[in-house]
């Protein structure tokens, strides 16, 4: 029977040596949703997805993308698209060969690869520039051109790390749009970010890591829904609230910054 | 303008470039090393002209100004054209650019840059200029000699530094104003590197060059011999000494003025930026018969390579070592037979070392992506070593044959080293990948003046070129006769069968240390994590 969820993870852990970067992390992300991964700098988010991407080696715990263990990294890799922190591009490369040459590392058909640049390209606003070298590029420029890469081969999760970190409020909305539309076309979206009306506006549920370990999670309106009075707070307040919390005495292991 | 700002930018500018150098090992060696050479070429300068000096006081040398003439050409023409190197490659920018110009003004920047610049030339050129002064002092007999000496020869340093500014400046703003000179500024250095080499390796140059030395020196740039030369040569005239003195005041500060203009035009300036033209937006299409994934990686290592050319230059610096071997050959017109076997050598190492040597690190930041993806690592590094091998073949067997046949090897070695043209660069490949795995470097390095890159880790190179050399070897000997000459006395056997069996080890060799490596390669990069 196929597994409801696009992301699980049972007990997801990596420590150096004793230094603990997450702890026991337990994730359950449906298909076709958006999940807003939020936490203070250091708390283990980039760990987590550079786990959940293949690219780091749990020390514990299991985790499945789209039913497929991580353990198994090729048929994981055919599944995801991921936009790390800092726009993965060659300098030397123009946006274009740099789209083209991901589509070539996925092995896209050159007709297919070429029809969903030029898409792409236009709905982000890059046409004219393209082919011009990524070095010449503003800030924004290189994040979209991360942004279409990972989203390039319809990928059935995506992993963005602060999509929106350094575009402008046109861009930025452009990024918005192509999220929800990602999920209404049954992609699983995995942001993290710290711009926290982004993930209020976006997504169906939210995670809070804190020191490696998960302290809140549940969908943004009930996580804002003060169960004492039934007042609603921000999602802000909320994440102030919940790392203050958390900041507890740890079990034994030392509790570091992620790295 | 504030002298203090200028020299507070200059401070810190030194203590940057002070403690950057001073952070790696190889740089305080390298300087180690020149202090040596720069030593002892003061001290053979110095003794020179303490007794060029005696010469003149004892009526042995006449006519010493009409000589110096030529020196007070030429050292302004060499300060000028070291300045205005480095100002096109690197101290013509400033560090943190757009904080300095919105706290100082542009003159006092310039001001800043300059003195950092002079405070480097003084660094090299005070010594010398003192010892020179002194010594020749000393060989006249007369001490009042040293301060017209150290005058004439400091205003000289001064002018060709400030020149060599100015013109470094006015390369700059001509590269940043034409779009064909901003592309092809690589290709253009690289030519003028090889004019520059023909230029040292041949005869004709120093007849060439003369009477451009010649016509400097008759110009009033001659009339600082005049300065140097005041109390000790009776041909020194009174009026060009103190017009050297004039020449010094007015072209100081007038020079200095034009380089500031030029830095406000070059610092506030927006460059051109070559756009690609619409058929090189087309170069990733697939390559027959390649695997796509494969072809890609190859052609995107080729246009890295072809727009950032100088991230490559390690790929070069063996061939400083082949220099005395390709200036014989130059100079004499007749090959010698050391050299095919030396290019089959070069060229294979090259093949394998300029894409192949990092194939982790050279990622650099795109690696997560690049390992996010389900290209697998026979395709990877197969990419990495096609691109080396689409080239490197090739060119090295064109130079094995053309070098071969010019330098009269016989036909049986002419085949060995053919043979060997093709099988090493292959073997180079597998080599590099593993080496390269084996020992990956991640962070930026600096591989020549302001040129950082991720190159290739000293160990992969030591590694690589080690089991490159013991591959290559048992082929590449035999092919020259001297050699396989000693060979043949040595082993008793006769020359065919020594050049075949060195054939015989290095096709083996080859063979098992490509697979080795090329596997080990394969499979780091399948399972490889970041962390």
């Amino acid at each position: 029977m196929t597994s409801p969820f696009a992301i699980e993870s049972t007990d997801l852990s990596k420590r150096y040596d004793d230094e603990i970067a997450v702890e026991g992390l337990d994730l359950a992300v449906r298909h076709g949703s958006v999940y807003g991964f939020l936490g203070p700098n250091g708390a283990g988010k980039t760990t987590t997805i550079r786990m959940l991407t293949t690219l780091l080696r749990p020390t514990g715990g299991e985790a499945k993308i789209d039913g497929v263990s991580i353990a198994d990294r090729d048929a994981v890799r055919e599944r995801i698209g991921y936009l790390p922190e800092t726009p993965p591009l060659y300098p030397e490369l123009t946006g274009r060969e740099q789209l083209q040459y991901v589509a070539g590392l996925r092995d896209l058909p050159d007709a297919e690869a070429t029809e969903r640049i030029e898409s792409l390209l236009d709905r982000f606003d890059l046409d004219e520039d393209a082919d011009k070298r990524v070095s010449t590029y503003s800030k924004g420029m290189k994040q979209k051109t991360g942004i279409i890469q990972a989203i390039l081969h319809r990928p059935k999760v995506v992993f963005l790390d602060e999509p929106t970190s350094g575009l402008d409020p046109r861009a930025a909305r452009t990024v918005r749009e192509v999220i929800a539309d990602l999920a209404a076309e049954d992609t699983t979206v995995f942001l993290s970010t710290h711009i926290l009306p982004v993930v209020d506006e976006l997504a169906d549920t939210v995670g809070v890591l804190f020191d490696g370990d998960l302290v809140a999670e549940g969908p943004p309106q009930k996580l804002k829904q003060r169960a004492e009075t039934g007042d609603e707070r921000s999602l802000e307040d909320v994440f102030l609230e919940v790392t203050q919390e958390a900041d507890l005495p740890s079990n034994g292991a030392t509790r570091t910054e992620a790295r | 303008m504030s002298v203090g700002h200028a020299v507070l930018v200059a401070r810190m500018e030194l203590t940057h470039r002070w403690r950057k150098t001073t952070g790696r090992t190889s740089q305080v060696l390298a300087i180690g090393v020149g202090v040596l050479f720069g030593a002892l070429m003061v001290f053979g300068v110095s003794t020179a002209a303490f007794y060029i000096g005696e010469g003149i006081a004892s009526g042995e040398i006449t006519g010493a100004v009409d000589t110096a003439r030529l020196a007070a050409a030429v050292v302004p023409l060499f300060v000028t054209l070291m300045t205005a190197l480095r100002v096109v490659q690197t101290s013509g920018s400033l560090t943190a650019a757009d904080g300095m110009l919105t706290t100082v003004s542009h003159r006092e920047a310039v001001g800043g840059v300059v003195l950092t610049e002079l405070a480097v030339i003084g660094s090299i050129a005070t010594l010398p200029v003192l010892a020179v002064s002194g010594t020749f002092a000393l060989g006249v007999g007369d001490p009042l000699t040293f301060p017209f000496v150290l005058t004439a020869l400091a205003l000289l340093v001064l002018l060709g530094a400030l020149l060599g500014f100015a013109v470094g400046l006015g390369v700059r703003n001509l590269i940043a104003r034409s779009e064909w000179l901003a592309r092809y500024k690589t290709a253009i250095g690289v030519l003028l590197f090889l004019l520059y080499f023909v230029a040292v390796s041949s005869a004709e140059t120093g007849s060439a060059v003369l009477p451009l030395v010649d016509a400097i020196g008759a110009s009033p740039l001659g009339w600082f011999a005049d300065l140097a030369l005041y109390r000790t040569d009776a041909n020194a005239a009174t009026l060009p000494a103190v017009g050297a003195v004039v020449i010094a005041v007015v072209a100081v500060p007038a020079v200095a003025t034009l380089a500031s203009r030029l830095a406000a035009a070059l610092w506030y300036s927006s460059p051109v930026q070559p756009e690609e033209a619409a058929r090189e937006a087309s170069q990733m299409d697939a390559v027959a018969g390649v695997p796509r994934p494969m072809a890609r990686i190859a052609r995107k290592s080729w246009i890295r390579a072809r727009r950032g050319p100088i991230r490559l230059v390690y790929v070069a610096y063996p061939l400083f070592l082949l220099f005395p071997f390709l200036q014989a050959a130059f100079v004499s017109g007749s090959v010698p037979t050391a050299l095919p076997p030396l290019l089959v050598f070069y060229g294979a190492w090259a093949s394998g070392a300029a894409f192949s040597l990092n194939p982790i690190g050279d990622e650099g930041p795109v690696l997560p992506v690049t390992l996010a993806t389900p290209v697998s690592g026979r395709m990877f590094v197969g990419g990495l070593c096609l691109a080396g091998l689409v080239i490197g073949v090739p060119v090295t067997l064109a130079l094995a044959l053309v070098t071969g046949v010019l330098s009269g090897l016989g036909e049986l070695a002419l085949v060995t080293v053919a043979l060997t043209a093709v099988a090493l660069p292959v073997a180079a490949a597998g080599i590099a990948v593993g080496a390269g795995v084996l020992f990956p470097r991640m962070e930026e390095v600096e591989v020549m003046r302001g040129v950082e890159t991720t190159a290739p880790s000293l160990f992969a190179f030591g590694l690589y070129s080690l089991v490159l050399a013991v591959t290559g070897i048992p082929a590449t000997v035999v092919a020259d006769p001297t050699v396989r000459g000693f060979a043949v006395d040595v082993l008793g056997y006769s020359e065919s069968v020594t050049i075949a069996s060195g054939l015989a080890v290095t096709l083996l060799l080859a063979g098992v240390a490509a697979t080795v490596g090329y596997t080990f390669a394969v499979r780091s990069f399948d399972d490889y994590y970041l962390g």
